[in-house]
């Protein structure tokens, strides 16, 4: 069944026109908070970086009765504690990129687990590091899996990683420049309990912030 | 009585005999160190300038060793030395500079060259002489060291000078004549005084300016010298002008500080004036007030003030920590501008008592972003031993949102007598309450709570609770002393633990805490009849800070039949490998290998090139070059090849160069060869 579901969002989400069921999809209606910054960034020497004009996202469909699923979930972080602000931040609903909306992290390689407390199903993840300003976060790697270990049915929907730096396997997917629009990475329809998002430093420094994580999907049962 | 001036004499003569010796050396030391500053330019090395420091700090304290260098240092500026030297022994001879020097440094004012150089100690000399030969330099310097002298005369504040800098205060060059008014203020003699007051009246334009700002700098003086009151006449004279506002500000303040009027009244009326560029000015003196002055008064007696202006004043009053402006605090924190709502919850934080800390609590509660961060700050930063009861007693009546602020801020405000209560709410019905009490204990407990704390882990009802405690307890242990075992509470009680996910905590903070002497304990666990201790124990050992836990992980990638506990342990070990700056590299080469050879899937093999990057090795590089065929490890093993690469850059560019050059032929793909090509660009540059 779950990869009839999967083939579903899939096709619609990258216009394949298939027979469906419309009714059945709702178009992802995320509220974005009000910008930092405005115009295009300047040249920020980053390797293989997403072009921040020709960023266009696509109207997003999932299926009818997903929401937010992260919200106010038991999140662990790598790190003893953080530097700036509380674990709670990064899905408290507040996405405004001020001070007090965001946690800053230990430097170098770290990530943070979501434990979404039961079997889900997964359609979008949206991420905001931090877009107080034009920032480029390093190595991100977005994983749901099952096991709380990411040992086993570990599914890894987007890896910026393109030298293999965390182990993970070198990632295709491009950098891209923070903005109030975060980052929307497509869940698939996979199932899973947890979530793991990965970052090494930005091009500003080696800290890692997180301001929001929204897991859009519903549960399995 | 004739023996004891015997002594005496004898004593005298034997510590002068000792002294020649260091005196010597001293001279000697100095001597060599100018020989070698005499070739000194900018872009030669300056190692000798500690030396020449240290030389330096024992001629300070050898009065003999000071006329020696003086003598030394004035031969130096009259050889051949370069300029560049010259300029540096001017700097130290200034320090030490005498009557003696005055004539060689009259010398040098007559060369444009050193000049300047030369002023430099004459500056620093107290005798009469130094001042008369800047005086007479006057006569016959042209203008650009001109300039250099009357600014030099200034510093010296040579009140000889007087009436030659008025003179040139009319000179054709506008350059003399604005430094000949700097320097009559800098001197801030009467005399120079009267002369900026009258000139003050005469000149016109930005002159005009100058010549106020050096009359201030004499009301500064003044006010050194205690005479306040001439200096006040100044000031007031000044800001009646109507100068430009940088110099109303400074006369503004200055009237301020030598006022007889109560000072709270002085600063009221000046904001009262409704100048937007004096008002600011005036509200920023209210920090300069003494403590107990309440100013609080100003802000109910002065209406329509801008919202900018009244939130400094606000902020400013609430900074003297007076009492009176509370109720003008709680209606700004509930304010509709966004602005004065967070000056009004930082100003709680000094103006506001007991009362306030449920109704702060409140705010912080439902309050967002900035202001929640605000609200938090000043909660956690009241001050009063009597706030710190307040939130001890308001936690039983608080509601559940309040109730976790409150203890928030009992971690926050490191409140050390709260610990028995902590511990109390631990065993809350509330899961809430139980989780931010734990973190309050991590932050407060002491090294002697942690019996206690364990045991609650032990209790723990959920696994959210139970990592809490994982935390809080690895944090007080971090409060022991280094030498001491932090994990012994644990190991007192871990034997009698049966409880699976409570034994699993404990075996996490072991692996947290790190110390080899628990490396036995932990090694146990790995052949636990329950496979979630046994996965805990290989957890624990891959944050191990060195390779110690790396032959049993190892072993346990090597035997095990289970998927998950093979690659946590292979994980590990890469991880233990990598992290020990203790092993070699060619140790973690071999080690990186051997994992490659058991990694059996491509994720773990991908893991493995991951760790085989971080070595600096040829032998690494080589064997990454033969994996450049394996299948679905493409894009791993040249990122991989780049790293070893770039590690060794530093190191081994020649060697490297001929190594990248053999890949460059053997590799057909384009993203390598031209990494390849650009590393090969910047060993070149290096």
């Amino acid at each position: 069944m779950r990869w009839l579901h999967f083939l579903f969002v899939y096709c619609i989400n990258f216009g394949v026109v298939i027979f469906t069921d419309a009714q059945d999809l709702q178009r992802l209606e995320i509220i974005y908070p009000p910008p930092m910054y405005i115009g295009t960034p300047s040249d920020m020497k980053v390797n293989r970086l997403e072009n921040p004009l020709e960023v266009n996202r696509p109207v997003f469909y999932v299926p009818d009765g997903t929401y937010n699923l992260a919200l106010n979930k038991w999140i662990e972080i790598t790190g003893e504690e953080p530097v700036i602000g509380d674990v709670k931040l990064i899905n408290d609903g507040d996405k405004e990129g001020v001070e007090g909306s965001y946690v800053e992290l230990s430097p170098g390689h770290q990530y943070v687990t979501i434990d979404l407390e039961s079997s889900c199903y997964v359609y979008a993840i949206a991420v905001w590091h931090y877009h107080a300003k034009a920032r480029v976060y390093y190595d991100v790697i977005v994983q749901i899996s099952d096991d709380p270990d990411f040992i086993i049915n570990v599914h890894t929907l987007f890896n910026n990683d393109y030298d293999n730096s965390s182990g993970y396997g070198a990632g295709e997917d491009l950098n891209y420049i923070e903005t109030n629009k975060g980052k929307l990475i497509d869940g698939k329809g996979f199932k899973a309990r947890y979530v793991r998002l990965h970052s090494n430093g930005n091009n500003d420094n080696d800290l890692n912030h997180y301001t929001e994580v929204e897991i859009y999907g519903k549960p399995a049962d | 009585m004739i023996m004891s001036m015997f002594l005496i004499v004898i004593l005298t003569m034997f510590q002068a005999v000792c002294q020649v010796g260091p005196t010597r050396d001293i001279v000697a030391g100095m001597d060599k160190l100018l020989n070698i500053i005499s070739v000194y330019e900018y872009d030669k090395s300056r190692e000798w300038l500690q030396d020449f420091q240290n030389i330096m700090n024992k001629v300070y304290q050898d009065k003999e060793a000071t006329e020696e260098t003086e003598i030394l240092m004035l031969r130096f500026l009259e050889s051949d030395a370069t300029l560049t030297g010259k300029q540096f022994i001017c700097k130290h001879l200034g320090t030490i500079a005498t009557k003696k020097s005055v004539p060689v440094l009259n010398q040098m004012l007559t060369d444009d060259k050193t000049a300047e150089m030369a002023l430099f100690v004459l500056e620093e000399i107290p005798d009469p002489a130094a001042g008369k030969v800047m005086r007479n330099a006057l006569q016959y310097t042209h203008e650009k060291i001109k300039v250099a002298v009357i600014n030099s005369l200034g510093v010296r504040r040579d009140n000889k000078a007087v009436k030659m800098l008025a003179k040139l205060i009319h000179d054709r060059d506008p350059l003399i004549s604005e430094s000949a008014i700097s320097a009559l203020g800098a001197i801030g003699t009467h005399e120079s005084s009267n002369i900026l007051r009258t000139v003050s009246d005469i000149l016109t334009g930005d002159q005009k300016w100058i010549a106020m700002d050096a009359w201030l700098k004499c009301a500064d003086r003044f006010v050194i010298e205690n005479n306040p009151a001439e200096a006040w006449s100044i000031y007031k004279e000044v800001y009646k002008a109507n100068p430009p506002v940088f110099l109303r500000k400074a006369a503004l303040r200055g009237m301020f500080n030598t006022t007889t009027e109560d000072p709270v009244n002085f600063i009221a009326k000046h904001i009262q004036t409704n100048d937007p560029e004096i008002i600011p000015a005036a509200i920023s003196l209210i920090y300069e007030l003494p403590d107990n002055s309440n100013p609080g008064r100003i802000f109910y007696e002065i209406n329509g003030l801008s919202a900018t202006d009244k939130i400094c004043l606000l902020t400013a009053i609430a900074y003297k920590g007076d009492p009176s402006i509370h109720q003008a605090v709680i209606d700004a924190i509930n304010d509709n501008d966004p602005d004065m709502r967070m000056a009004g919850l930082e100003a709680i934080a000094r103006t506001g008592n007991s009362n306030d800390i449920l109704w702060l609590a409140e705010k912080a509660s439902n309050l967002r972003g900035m202001e929640r961060d605000r609200a938090r700050e000043s909660l956690y930063t009241m001050h009063g031993p009597e706030i710190d009861n307040a939130i001890l007693s308001s936690i039983d009546e608080a509601d559940l949102k309040k109730k976790i602020e409150l203890i928030k801020s009992i971690g926050e405000r490191n409140i050390n007598s709260a610990t028995d209560l902590l511990l109390k709410l631990c065993e809350s019905p509330d899961p809430s309450v139980r989780v931010e009490s734990v973190e309050a204990l991590g932050k407060i407990a002491s090294p002697d709570d942690l019996p206690d704390m364990i045991q609650l882990l032990m209790n723990a009802q959920s696994e959210r609770e139970r990592k809490t405690f994982e935390t809080a307890v690895y944090l007080v242990t971090l409060k022991m002393p280094d030498d001491t075992r932090k994990s012994r509470d644990i190991l007192d009680i871990l034997q009698s633990v049966k409880d699976i996910s409570a034994l699993n905590s404990l075996i996490t903070i072991l692996g947290e805490i790190g110390d080899d002497r628990d490396y036995p304990v932990l090694k146990e666990y790995l052949n636990s009849e329950y496979p979630d201790i046994q996965i805990a124990a290989i957890k624990a050992l891959s944050t191990w800070p060195n390779s110690n836990p790396m032959n049993d992980l190892r072993s346990i990638a090597e035997h095990t039949q289970d998927t998950k506990k093979h690659t946590l342990a292979l994980r590990g070990y890469i991880q233990v490998v990598v992290t020990d700056n203790n092993l070699t590299q060619d140790q973690k080469f071999a080690e990186i290998h051997h994992a490659y050879d058991i990694a059996t899937v491509i994720d773990e093999k991908k893991s493995v090139l991951s760790g085989l990057g971080t070595i600096a090795s040829f032998e690494a590089l080589k064997f990454a070059e033969s994996l450049l065929d394996a299948p679905g490890l493409v894009h791993e093993t040249e990122s991989a090849i780049m790293s070893i690469a770039d590690n060794l850059s530093w190191d081994h560019p020649k060697e490297l160069r001929e190594e990248l050059n053999k890949i460059l032929q053997m590799t057909d793909s384009q993203d390598l060869q031209n990494e390849i090509k650009d590393l090969l660009k910047s060993i070149e540059k290096k």
